[in-house]
This record gives structure tokens, sequence and C-alpha cells, in this order.
């Protein structure tokens, strides 16, 4: 027969729409409205997991979220671990399996998409029971506020006040501060396959509210007996659930347990749908019980319960039913940073003040809950090993009774001892029933003893609803140049640079990396290359102050800059350490274009604001990050005067009229524009300025207009080994915030006035003053065709002898040069500069590899080429 | 005659912008408004009627609210801190204060129609059914970081740097799809 635990008319489920769904390696039907917990109640199966470590068989405890024990494993339509029977729904085509504690991840991606929204409230109240639909009922009145009405279950049919924002299948799962709070919106997981695709499955809602109501009812506690974890047990109220939202009977013959009073009207509903009902109450004044003063001794049945030892008889039974009254839900309140107060007339936690605008309603607040002493606990037996009191974590009175056995005192201490109340359920029905068990054990009292913080999430959230729509493409921001499009047209590969793509070289037909970096360097040394630099950081720095203001700054003095002039600039941090280096242009009297490198260009814009801000507030100074008004192209080679020429006809740009360091104003390829004579490469060089928007024709312009000379792109790696040759330093790459000018070789740029900087002091401390630091040098391996790791260790000696082997420094870039015809490196060596023409010892793959240091400046020493 | 070879970071998109407006049943239109003039304006409060006279326009005082004068919109950024939209012209001659050209520094996306602001909210933290009329916000919208500002009834524009604006525009367009 199908479902014969179905009641014939009770329940809300829809019977006209039959499902059809499958749990092990049974198919069985249950109705629109059902979980698979209820279907599968109502098909008679009670049995539906393993436990963890014991593999004991596990059954139904509860009709919500704070399920300990009936964990499945969702194998279609698309796999999810460890999810409550509880609380999944039904739906045609389902297939679950029994779970033992843990179970598998999908291989495959998550097909499903994900979101994630804001929203602001005066009011959200959380629970749509009888006391929150009141109280957002309330707040509705007030006229404009804006109520939101979360609830973790499907839609019922009960009346939602006007005027309030219902979101339903929505669990709370995080309190913060500033009454902010993160819920989870399941939209199309109840749908099955049926699910739309283009509909987020789940989304995570991030809710500001002005005032909190908590109306988030109680959840109802075990009483610990021997194998009190046997299919079959569960709280009277769920039972009850079963009965009156499935139309479900949880068994034909049922012994319920109590230690309060609600035992009785779940009794008197029981027998009223047909099952025959024993009470056993533990106190002994309880006048309506069939058996008071009871005490349940053992259960009998192992897959499920068949009967019970109880006041010294046995009953044959196929359910028990056990309150041992109820434990308000004050998760949130609690991570809201509400206080808690132990109630002895309610045997439970109760609200006690907390410092955001929340208040707390209905059953969470007490209202209504039996009175109620502290659960009852067995006297010390053999049998402590087969009483539970966290079903998922196994525990049991006897492993909280060693931990208290061993010395611990606190609760968060058994906690992480026993492990209890740390599985998905995070000990909703357990927690206190620890407690109580911890203070029966050092003769406290639970009040004393207190429970375990809680934390969010309240549930169980996947990571995919974290991450919502941040991910794949979308996962982080790329930054694109105006010129992205061609470099991608012409096959570039893509180098990350912060969060910037650059092309990184551009591949002709065959050529691997190392033969295009070649080609490309060999264009630049002897011809005539170009390169997007858009990316370069550039901050306009303004205002009467502006020159002062950058000689605080930088290493270098700004303010004797002529107009038109350009010059290199160091910035240290206040210990005298390399923070990040670029050009300084003067453009009138009273206003610079700085650039910076290419992932700095942030840090160094609130460098300056820190110290406008907070030091020198005086100083009447604006800077602008203008990175993105301009599209920057690098005109590189000896070949560059004349493709300039060509595009620039009214610009003088004979070596006389535009020296190196000089920048001009000009009209370049019909467009504004502004071009520098600076050269990050040795080579002569312009480095052309034009509006963003413009950036695209003129990288098309210069194509066209050096076609003849044959002008060639040329990416990040060109770029690299062009400005290793001539020993100029990447900041982040060449240094590491241990590295001061002097150590990179820029001496020359550290002023010898006495005006300040920042860093100044700390460059003349003993430690940063003396000669015997890490210097940046050159290294030349014997053998001219191999390429030497960067971060290799270096060492002075081969073999290394016994450690400790003497460190001396490490290789900060190495490459492949066309123009030297040989590898170099750059590194950082102890005492480098004194070193040079000493050999030297490399790592690499294990073997020490003889280098020659040199000077790091390897390529045109003399600066013969900068001219062309 | 000079041939505009401007090319805006957005302009490739305008198709599947329009449609939007089209898939929504006009609840939603998102348009690429390029080229906007826009001026970094610094000011310190002794500079403050200086500056508003130079440029011809009123800059707002109170924070994150906007005035129109003609066809110029003054942004709030900063206690002396403003972005100025519109007109044409070049950079003024600022005397006491500061100011740079940052028109091809950021573009402009606007949206409009009555789920403009429902589509905000899945990558915006301000609460923008509340923000009044002639509102502006430095805020980050999804992972971009952007100035809002809002013109009643229904418009938002949103100015985004332009190396942001691809990535802006795909996170516009797959949030459309979730509505």
């Amino acid at each position: 027969m199908s479902q014969p635990f179905r009641h014939p008319d009770r329940g809300r489920v829809d019977r006209t729409r039959p499902l059809t769904f499958r749990f092990g390696d049974r198919t069985m039907t249950g109705f629109a409205g059902d979980t698979l917990a209820s279907a599968l109640l109502a098909n008679g199966v009670h049995e539906v997991a393993r436990s963890v470590n014991l593999g004991r068989p596990r059954g139904i405890v509860t009709a919500g979220v704070e399920e300990p024990s009936a964990v499945v494993q969702i194998e279609a339509p698309f796999p999810e671990p460890m999810l409550t029977a509880t609380t999944v729904e039904v739906y045609d085509g389902l297939v679950a399996h029994p779970l033992r504690g843990q179970g598998w991840l999908a291989p495959e991606p998550d097909s499903a998409r994900y979101d994630a929204v804001w929203a602001h409230c005066e009011v959200l109240v959380v629970g749509a029971g009888a006391a929150g639909i009141a109280a957002a009922a309330d707040a509705a009145a007030s006229t404009g506020d804006r109520v939101i009405l979360v609830d973790e279950r499907p839609p019922r049919p009960s009346e939602v006040p006007a005027g309030v924002r219902l979101l339903t299948r929505t669990t709370v799962v995080g309190y913060y501060d500033d009454n902010f709070l993160v819920a989870v919106q399941r939209r199309t997981n109840h749908l099955g396959a049926a699910a739309p695709l283009e509909q987020a499955r789940e989304r995570l809602w991030r809710i500001r509210a002005g005032r909190v109501v908590l109306a988030t009812g109680a959840h109802e506690r075990l009483i610990p007996f021997p194998d009190n974890d046997r299919p079959g047990i569960m709280l009277a109220g769920a039972a009850l659930a079963y009965l009156r939202d499935y139309g479900v009977l949880v068994g034909r013959r049922a012994l319920v347990y109590t230690n309060n009073d609600t035992a009785y009207r779940v009794a008197d509903e029981l027998r009223g749908a047909g099952v025959d009902v024993v009470v056993a109450d533990t106190r002994a004044d309880a006048p309506a019980a069939d058996l008071p003063g009871a005490r349940l001794s053992g259960v009998l049945g192992d897959r499920r319960v068949t009967g019970v030892r109880v006041a010294g008889r046995q009953l044959d039974v196929d359910a028990v039913l056990v309150t041992g009254g109820f434990s308000p839900v004050l998760h949130l309140y609690s991570q809201a940073g509400g206080r808690l107060r132990y109630d002895d007339g309610l045997g439970a936690l109760l609200p006690d003040g907390c410092r955001q605008r929340v208040e707390v309603v209905g059953a969470a607040a007490g209202v209504g809950l039996p009175r109620c002493g502290p659960p009852p606990m067995p006297e010390p037996s053999d049998a402590d090993g087969r009483t539970f009191v966290d079903l998922q974590r196994d525990v049991t009175i006897a492993e909280v009774r060693r931990a208290t056995g061993a010395g611990l005192r606190s609760v968060e201490h058994v906690k992480r001892y026993t492990t209890a109340g740390t599985a998905h359920d995070q000990g909703k029905t357990s927690g206190l029933l620890t407690s109580a068990t911890v203070a029966a054990a050092l003769g406290s009292s639970a009040a004393e003893v207190g429970v375990t913080t809680f934390r969010p999430p309240y549930v169980p959230v996947s990571f995919a609803t974290l991450a919502g729509r941040d991910r794949d493409d979308l996962f982080d921001a790329a930054r694109l140049t105006p010129i992205h499009d061609w470099h991608l047209a012409r096959g570039a590969p893509f180098e990350n640079v912060g969060q910037w793509k650059r092309a990184w070289y551009y591949p002709r037909d065959g050529e691997d990396m190392a033969a295009a970096v070649t080609r490309e360097c060999r264009a630049a040394r002897t011809g005539v290359a170009m390169m997007d630099a858009s990316t370069l950081g550039k901050i306009d720095v303004q205002g009467p102050d502006a020159g002062e203001f950058l000689d605080r700054l930088y290493t270098n003095v700004m303010s004797t800059l002529a107009i038109g002039a350009v010059r290199y600039g160091v910035m240290c941090r206040l210990d005298g350490m390399v923070f990040d280096d670029g050009t300084v242009a003067r453009l009138t009297a009273d206003r610079f274009l700085v650039t910076t490198t290419t992932g700095n260009a942030a840090a160094v814009l609130d460098w300056m604001e820190e110290w406008l801000q907070t030091e020198w507030p005086h100083l009447r100074v604006w800077c602008t990050s203008v990175t993105e008004q301009w599209a920057t192209v690098a005109l590189v080679g000896p070949g560059a005067r004349g493709v300039l020429a060509r595009v620039a006809p009214d610009l003088a740009v004979d070596v006389e009229s535009f020296p190196f360091m000089r920048w001009r104003d000009a009209t370049v390829a019909g467009l504004p524009a502004r071009v520098f004579r600076i050269s990050f490469s040795g080579e002569l060089a312009y480095e052309i300025n034009v509006a963003t928007w413009h950036g695209y024709a003129l990288w098309q312009a210069l194509m066209t207009a050096g076609a003849d000379a044959g002008i060639t792109p040329y990416g990040t790696e060109t770029m690299h080994v062009l400005r290793a040759e001539k020993g100029y330093p990447i900041v982040g790459q060449d240094t590491d915030g241990t590295v001061t000018p002097d150590d990179l070789g820029l001496g020359w740029a550290i002023r010898k006035s006495t005006k300040d900087f920042v860093g100044r002091r700390s460059l003349s401390r003993p430690d940063t003053a003396r000669s015997d630091r890490k210097h940046l040098v050159g290294l030349l391996p014997d053998d001219p065709t191999l390429l030497l790791v960067e971060g290799a260790h270096i060492v002075g000696h081969t073999p290394l002898g016994p450690p400790p082997v003497p460190y001396l420094g490490h290789v900060t870039s190495s490459y492949p040069s066309v123009a030297l015809g040989r590898t170099f490196a750059l590194a950082l060596v102890t005492s480098g500069r004194q070193r040079i023409g000493e050999r030297l010892y490399a790592t690499v793959n294990g073997t020490l590899i003889p280098v020659e240091v040199t000077s790091h400046v390897l390529y045109d020493p003399e600066g013969a080429r900068r001219d062309g | 005659m000079t041939v505009d070879q401007r090319r805006s970071p957005l302009g490739g998109l305008a198709e599947e912008f329009a449609q939007i407006a089209v898939r929504t049943g006009g609840r939603l239109r998102i348009a690429e408004q390029p080229y906007l003039r826009q001026l970094n304006v610094r000011a310190g409060a002794d500079a403050l009627a200086a500056a508003a006279a130079t440029l011809g326009l009123a800059l707002p005082t109170t924070p994150n609210t906007v005035i129109r004068t003609g066809d110029l919109t003054a942004l709030w950024l900063g206690p002396d801190d403003w972005l100025v939209l519109g007109g044409q012209g070049p950079e003024p001659t600022p005397v006491g204060w500061g100011v740079v050209d940052v028109s091809a520094q950021r573009t402009a996306i606007v949206l409009s129609g009555p789920a403009a602001v429902g589509l905000l909210a899945h990558g915006c933290a301000l609460d923008l059914e509340r923000m009044g009329s002639d509102w502006c916000a430095q805020t980050m919208l999804a992972r971009a970081n952007v100035v809002l500002s809002g013109f009643p009834p229904d418009e938002i524009r949103v100015l985004v740097r332009a190396s942001f604006a691809s990535y802006l525009a795909s996170w516009l367009l797959d949030a459309v799809m979730a509505m």
C-alpha cells in the first residue's frame, strides 16, 4: 500500500499532485508540499541515515532546520551533500541516499546561477509564526515604513499583513553590527530539474534594518536515556507537526516521554488521529500521566523502535515522542550581541538585553512555553555510552563525563573535547542538554554552566551561494586599456598586473614566447617598436604648494624642475625603504604630473592623501588620479623619431628642440597629445599620451605610420627584458620592502641638501648606511645559455660545506637577452657592488651554477643610445 | 574638417543595451552616455566662491548632493572635492583652487525606468530607494568603484572608470538576466 501512514484528511499537502522520488533503492510517492522527511514517514520509513562514528541506524528527530540526525545526500538532479531530510522539499525526480555523516560534492561545476541583493527596511521581522505576523502587521501600520518579513518555510496560507514584503524559504543566517543581517533564500531548489536556468537558485540577502523583531520560536529538546537515538524516537512537537502540516502519522502506538505539560496536548491530538498513546512523565506530580514519576530505562529494536522499558514495564510501541522542554531560538539574538539569562521556571535561556535595536517576541521570548525543569539526568551506568547528547557527532553522556573527569570545566572546552555542538546543526536541540550534563557532572547548574557561543551561520550555507555571481568572468573586475581589443585581435596573451590585463607578447604564426620576445626586443633595440603603457599610474598634483609637497615625498628635489622638464623620482616609506618610483613632469608653475608603477597607482595616491590630510593639511595641494584620463603609447627604438615626425608634423623632434627628459604638447595623428621624452629601455623613446577615448586611434595611426619601418608592437615581457638590460629596477620585483634607494644603485637620486623628505632620517641609521647591505647587481652565468631561476639563492662557495651555509642573496630578475647575446640576471647580493668581478654560485635545481657578478647596468652603460 | 576619432569604452554594446528595454517591457533602459565632459574641482572653503564664479555654477556643500546650473551639474564628492558634469571648452584657469579635466577618465551608464533601483540593489549597498532627488554617492557597484547620481523620477547615472566599464557592463547584463 502506498503511503500507509498518511492520514486520510489531515495536513496541508496537495493530494491532487502526487510526486515520485527515490530514496536509497526504493521508489516512493509523496505529495506536493511534503518534505523528504514527511514523505518518508508517510511511507513508514524512519531509518534514513547512519551515525558518523558508530554507524548506528538513525531516524528523523524533528520537522525542521534543527534536525540533528536525518542527514541525506541528494543525488539528482544535482548532487548536494548533507542536507536535512526535514528541509528538503520533495519534487518529481528527486533521488536521495542515506548518509553516514559525510556526503560527496559534485565533481562537475554547478551550472545553477546564484546571486545576491541588498535590501533596506525600517523593520525586519524574522519568523512568520503568529507572533511574527502580528509584529509585522503592527510595524506596517506605521506610515511609510518598509517592513520585511522573513520565513524559512515554504509559503503558507497564513495571512500576510498589507504593506509587508514577505520572503519565504528564506533563512536569516547571520546577525551583525548596525542591524545588518544576512539571509539565504532558496528560490528554485524545490523545483528540482524543472527549475528555470536563468533564475538564481539561491539568493543571498544582505539586509540593513532600522530595527529587528525576532519571532524565531523555540526548539524542543531531547531527554537523555539509553539508546535514545533509535529510529522512531523523535520530538513530540515534530510528531504533531507531521500530523498537522503533512497528514502523516509517525507511528500507531506511541510512548510520549515528557518532563513538561505540552505532552498532554500532543497526546490528545494524536489520539484524535487514531494513535494509541501512553504518556510517561518524569515528574512524580503528574496527575494526567499514564505513568507518573517514570524513567525510560531501555529501548527495544535496533533499526526501528519496537518497544520500551519504562517504569519497570515493557511496552510495545513503534514511536517514542520525547519532550524535554523548549529552548527559545536565540542564535541571532546572541550573534547581535544580546545577553541571555537562564530562567529556572522555563528551564531555558531567555533574552536579557542587547546593544542593538532588536526585540524578541513570542516563544523566542519564552511566551507560551511550558514550565519545565532541567532535563532529568540518568544516574551513571553502563548505558552511558549509548545515551546520546549530540546525535550527529555521536557524543554520549559518557564522553561528556570523560571530559569533565579530565578536568574541563567550561562548556566551550567540553565542546572542543567532545565535538558536541559542532555538527551541521550546531547543537540546536542538544546545546542545553550538553550544558545540563556538564552541570550534573560538576554538581553545578545549567544557569551557571551556560551554553557555548552562537556563531553564524545559523544553518549551513553553500559556498556557491556566498560567491553569488562573483564567479568565472565576474570573479574580479578585469581592467582593460582602450587598446585592449587590438591586443586581443592580434592574439596577445595577457599578463595580470593587479586587476589590469596587459598584453604580454604578440606571437606571430608558429612563434613561442621566447621567439616572440626575442623578435620584439630586437625591434626595440635596432628598429622601432611600441607598447601600450596606458596602465601606468598618473596623478595630477596641483596647487601653490605642489612643489614643496613633492619635495617632501621624493628623495630628490622636484620644486626646482623647469616647466617642460621631467625628472625621475624615488619615494621611500618612513623606514627609508623604496616605496615607488616614476617620473615627475612640471606642467605649469604650480602643477605637476606624477607617474607611478602600474600596481602602485592607488597606493601612491592614498599615500599622498594620507600626508596631506593628516600631517600637512596647511599645504594647498590637490591630488587627482588621471590614470584613465590618458592612454599612453611608448614609441621606442632608433626609428622612433622618424615615426613620430611623420604623425606629428608640427612638432620639432630633433634632439636639440626636444631633448631627453622633456615633454611637449603636440598634435599627434590629428589628436591632442602630450609627448614625453622618457625611456624605460635606454633607447630613444617617446611616451605619447592622448585622451583615453583616442587611445585606439593613436595606436592604429602609429602602426600605420610605422609600417614601412617595420614597427613592432611589444608586450610586458619585452619591456621587462629591455629595462633589466639597463638595470632599471621594478619596484615589487627587484625590491621587497627591505631595499633602500642606494641598495638599488639609486644613490644619485637622494638629495644632498639637508631639506627633509619622508624616509630621510631612516636612511642615516647605521644599518641603512652600512656598506655591506644587499646591492642590486648583474649576474652572468658562465654558461651563456643557462637561465637562472628567479628567486634562486646565491652562495659564495662550492661545495656548500656544512650548514649553516652563508646566504648572500637571491636572483630577482632573469632573462635571455638578444642584445647581450646571452642570458643574464639581476640579483640582490650582500656587498654586491664590492663583489663585481667575483665568482659566486646560484642554486638551480639543486646544482650550483657559477656566475660572475657585474654591474646591474649591462647594456649601453654610457647611455649612448637614448638620443637615437 | 576633423574626423571624430573617439572610441567609447562601451560603444560596442549599444545593441545589447537596447535589447534590455525590449526584454523588460520598458521597465529598465540602459544606455552609455559617452564623452560627457567632466571636471574635477578642488577648492578649500576660502576659494569656494572664486571657483563657483569662474565655473559659472553653484558648488554643493551638503554631502552627497547635486546642484544643477543650466547645463552644468556639480556633484559633491568630498569636503573640498567636486565633479562638474556637462558644458564644453578647455579647462578653466584656477586661482587658489584646482581643476583637472577628467572627461575621458570615466564613462557614464544611464539606467532608467522603474526597475533601475532594483537592478542596482544586486551590487550596491546603498539604500537607493530613499535617496530623494538630486543625490550623488561614491560607492562600489559590484566590484567597480563608481560615482552614482540620481535624477527624478527614476534615472540613475553610473560614472565608471574607463578600464572598469567593460567589467561593469558584463555585470549589468548578467544581472538583468536574473531579473
